[in-house]
């Protein structure tokens, strides 16, 4: 397995599509800034973020009755809930439920959840043909890639990649021009959503209280999946759900405020239960998938508020370190401050540990999370938890161990100091090191590194007494 | 007013002309400044790493050696933010000790935070005095975890002659983080290349920082491409524009 | 309320919806009509609706020589989808309207199929002025009231403007896989 390290080394060299990243996720941090700015003027940001967090804060102390209650009223209304304790039996559970009805056809509305498990090589790998709807999935998805972004699937895709990937495609000539180019998608899959057998989504809420599934689109593709397939199928993560419609407020709220900058996105749907008498559409089958896939494991414990996440994508945008790299380098579904929070809890500590270190720690990630999840602080408690564990390395260990023995003492500071002085003083030419052993040297790479001044602040100081308190 | 004055471990042995600047600004506000001996690093490196007991054992050192003083102040903004809101938590289950690292805590502040919220100085008063086109660099755990923000824009706000080119991303961090810079050096270079950008596209000449650490990373890249904007301290700006005979003769 | 009317009007032209006023049928049949006739739309799918029949818009629409195809409960599931996807506009009503975000509320039902506002390329919503609520707050309280009657529909469907997508470069475009118009009647009451 690669580690983080080398998945950087390999993905820095690619210039075009990081440049395409970090004006993408430039333009939306500055929109969402743009948005908090003015909720921030007329008095109600904050309040709706303690709002938000204390309506998934409750839901999530209490998660297993306000699954229950979901089930239970959507059980009422006709539809099905599962339960899935791994992605496997997710992907199992949705492929049987396809394949009972004898699909040929899926249509996807955007999902992390069925990314996760890597739904899409298992419907196919079992005959049905599936296709994403979104139009940025539906890009990422003819090449061949996982979304780069929670957001924006495609954002590191120039114009001119999704032309020669539709030309590819359909089999004929493409104009480079966006506005033709989402005319060919809504063609292409307007046939896709009328032929469908099924429709499979994900669910940004759902809300016990009805049994109601939400879903967020600009696109319509949402509405289309929830409206034209027979069978509709939800993959749910067991923390979206939350009490009442009450509840859902804030989440309306802001969550697309924090997303793309949108005071509303274009469409919210909220399906309650199939199709009822009397309606000419909607689906006639409804099944809902709550899954846990590591999920549980938060619960109960300090990472528990790492659930309370909506999926903005807000944290990657702000994120230095994402800016530079696109969701593909950490390896995993989830990139960003919330993916190496979230992935070595959820997916394995040992593979995963070394996402930690794709962190500066900077805190803007803490500073834009709308549900107020305290990011770069789990990443350092994260952190601690490796340091306590087998997985960091002994060296690391070791110089950590001796340099804090070496400066808790301020005798031994002063001699560790002076040693420093004169170990760098034959590598020293203006002050900086000519020579950068050891750790230095990756610094040193690119970087110049100052050599130990030529007398220390501490003995400076009888001089400077003198001088500055006569 | 009594002031410890609190090196960093980098100030003292890297940057003692930072150090010094910082002790003679504040002498020029009447404060009487000491400088504990027993003091030497907050421990930062390791909490940020996550050794916790390493951090633990560092922040002891700077605990017993700043137990009489009334204020404490430190150049460094991620420095003085680690005593402040890290060491409390530190000692969770140790009341002795946390009560020290609490009362250490309240006593404790960033340099500028300690002119403006403490000395309550109008540097206008005092005449000073520096011509430059400026632009500041917030840094990361000083913006975000000690919420000092407004008060280096304040003083130099107060300074003559200071015109300022703020950045577009003051607060974008500059790559370095601690062992982040040596752990994932291309992301860092990468980080401190846009940083860099917004400098170039500022024309300030002169990049002020509040946290040695940024500094030194920031410099150290410079340094390198031969870049010609300065890096100081905002400490050393304001010493020069306080120096004697400069601004203070002013009426 | 006419502040809270100029509110939601601002919100529906900053997000390209085209709103008319009505201040009875005959107004609303010729907001209709003259949209249809614009358009060069020969037919439309609607809701079976009482409020679009007190408006007198099937037989104003048909008289206009534009085929009007009501959603009857009694109608085919199949033929339903035929003629929606066929349609050159969707005309339903909205049950509630948000001034400030310019947003539409429709819910599902018999005679309301969901996909009648999405599937053509152009929707036409009428919405009463009694039905404007100020802000999600207002929109939130007859909801939660609805949710504790157990009158949620099936489909809820929040409809904040047309279309669009920014996944290409992040360059806005409109009419993804729903409309890419959406034109708003106000009515009078």
């Amino acid at each position: 397995m690669s580690g983080m390290r080398d998945r950087v080394k390999a993905e820095m060299p690619k210039v075009g599509r990081r440049r395409a990243v970090g004006d993408a996720t430039r333009h939306h941090f500055h929109t969402r800034r743009k948005q908090w700015a003015k909720m921030t003027e007329e008095g109600r940001l904050q309040p709706l973020r303690d709002w938000a967090k204390a309506v998934k804060d409750q839901a999530l102390n209490n998660n297993q009755q306000v699954v229950a209650k979901f089930q239970q009223s959507v059980e009422a209304l006709g539809g099905h809930v599962h339960f899935a304790a791994t992605a496997a039996d997710c992907v199992r559970q949705v492929v049987e439920i396809a394949t009972q009805h004898g699909a040929k056809l899926v249509v996807k509305s955007k999902s992390m959840a069925t990314e996760e498990i890597h739904l899409n090589p298992a419907l196919e790998a079992a005959g049905v043909e599936t296709v994403e709807t979104d139009l940025g999935e539906y890009i990422v998805q003819l090449a061949g890639e996982p979304p780069i972004h929670i957001v924006g699937p495609a954002l590191h895709l120039t114009r001119y990649d999704v032309a020669e990937l539709f030309e590819k495609e359909l089999g004929e000539p493409m104009s480079t021009d966006p506005e033709a180019l989402t005319a060919v998608a809504r063609r292409v899959l307007r046939d896709k959503f009328l032929n469908a057998d099924v429709g499979i989504t994900g669910a940004n809420a759902g809300i016990a209280e009805t049994g109601t599934v939400v879903l967020f689109t600009n696109e319509g593709n949402g509405r289309m999946v929830t409206s034209l397939p027979r069978v509709m199928i939800t993959v749910m993560g067991m923390e979206k759900v939350i009490g009442t419609w009450a509840d859902f407020e804030p989440v309306l709220t802001l969550l697309p405020r924090s997303a793309t900058g949108q005071n509303m996105t274009v469409y919210v749907s909220a399906v309650t239960g199939p199709r009822r008498e009397g309606e000419l559409d909607g689906p006639e089958e409804l099944h809902v998938i709550v899954m846990d896939a590591g999920r549980s494991k938060l619960l109960g414990t300090e990472y528990q508020e790492a659930l309370r996440c909506f999926r903005c994508g807000a944290c990657l945008n702000c994120c230095p370190v994402f800016r530079q790299l696109g969701g593909h380098a950490y390896g995993t579904t989830y990139g960003g401050p919330i993916g190496i929070t979230i992935t070595p809890l959820m997916k394995g500590f040992v593979e995963h540990a070394d996402l930690l270190d794709a962190c500066s720690l900077c805190g803007a990630c803490t500073e834009a999370c709308a549900m107020q999840i305290p990011l770069h602080h789990l990443i350092r408690d994260l952190k601690a938890e490796r340091a306590a564990s087998a997985y960091t390395s002994g060296w690391e260990r070791l110089l950590f161990r001796v340099w804090s023995w070496a400066w808790s003492s301020a005798g031994r500071f002063r001699w560790t100091g002076k040693l420093a002085r004169l170990l760098a003083k034959p590598y020293t030419q203006d002050g900086y090191l000519t020579w950068h052993p050891g750790p230095l040297a990756a610094w040193g790479a690119e970087r110049d590194f100052p050599a130990p001044a030529a007398r220390s602040l501490r003995e400076r100081w009888a001089d400077l007494e003198r001088e500055v308190n006569p | 007013m009594r002031v410890s004055f609190f090196a960093t471990c980098l100030v003292d042995m890297f940057f003692p002309d930072i150090g010094e600047s910082a002790i003679r600004v504040l002498r020029r506000l009447d404060c009487q400044v000491d400088f504990p001996m027993g003091q030497t690093c907050c421990g930062q490196p390791a909490w940020n790493s996550g050794f916790r007991a390493e951090s633990e054992r560092m922040a002891e050192a700077v605990i017993r050696a700043f137990a009489g003083s009334e204020y404490v102040v430190a150049p460094s903004g991620s420095c003085a933010g680690m005593i402040r809101t890290v060491y409390p938590a530190l000692f969770e289950g140790r009341p002795e000790l946390q009560a020290q690292a609490r009362a250490l805590a309240a006593k404790t502040y960033e340099l500028t935070e300690f002119l403006v919220k403490v000395l309550r100085v109008d540097l206008r008063e005092r005449g000073a005095h520096f011509d430059g086109k400026v632009a500041y660099h917030q840094s990361c755990h000083m913006t975000r975890e000690l919420g000092v923000v407004a008060e280096p824009y304040q003083l130099l706000d107060q300074v003559q002659g200071v015109i300022r080119h703020d950045l577009e991303r003051p607060d974008l961090c500059c790559g370095f983080g601690g062992t982040f810079s040596v752990k994932q050096p291309e992301l860092s270079v990468a980080m401190l290349e846009d940083k860099l950008s917004d400098l170039d596209a500022s024309g300030a000449d002169i990049l002020v920082g509040a946290d040695p650490a940024c500094m030194m990373h920031m410099k150290g890249r410079m340094r390198r491409l031969g870049k010609s904007q300065k890096v100081i301290h905002l400490a050393q700006l304001l010493e020069m524009a306080t120096r004697p005979g400069r601004g203070e003769a002013k009426p | 309320m006419e502040t809270l009317v100029k509110q939601f009007v601002a919100a529906l032209e900053e997000l390209t919806v085209k709103v008319a006023f009505a201040a009875g049928p005959a107004e609303a049949q010729a907001a209709v009509v003259t949209a249809l006739q614009q358009r060069n739309i020969v037919g439309v799918i609607a809701w079976d609706d009482p409020l679009l029949d007190e408006m007198g818009l099937p037989a104003a629409v048909r008289q206009a020589g534009i085929a009007w195809i009501a959603a009857t409960p009694d109608m085919s599931p199949e033929v339903y989808r035929e003629a929606a996807a066929h349609a050159g506009a969707g005309v339903t009503g909205a049950d509630w309207a948000v001034a400030d975000t310019g947003t539409l509320a429709l819910m599902s039902g018999p005679g309301r199929p969901r996909s009648a506002s999405l599937v053509p390329p152009v929707h036409i919503a009428m919405v009463r002025k009694s039905r404007l609520r100020p802000n999600a707050a207002g929109l939130f309280k007859e909801l939660t009231a609805l949710s504790a009657a157990g009158g949620i529909p099936s489909a809820l469907n929040l409809v904040t403007g047309p279309s669009r997508t920014a996944d290409i470069e992040h360059i806005l475009v409109r009419k993804v896989h729903g409309p890419g118009e959406l034109i708003t009647i106000v009515l009078e009451g």
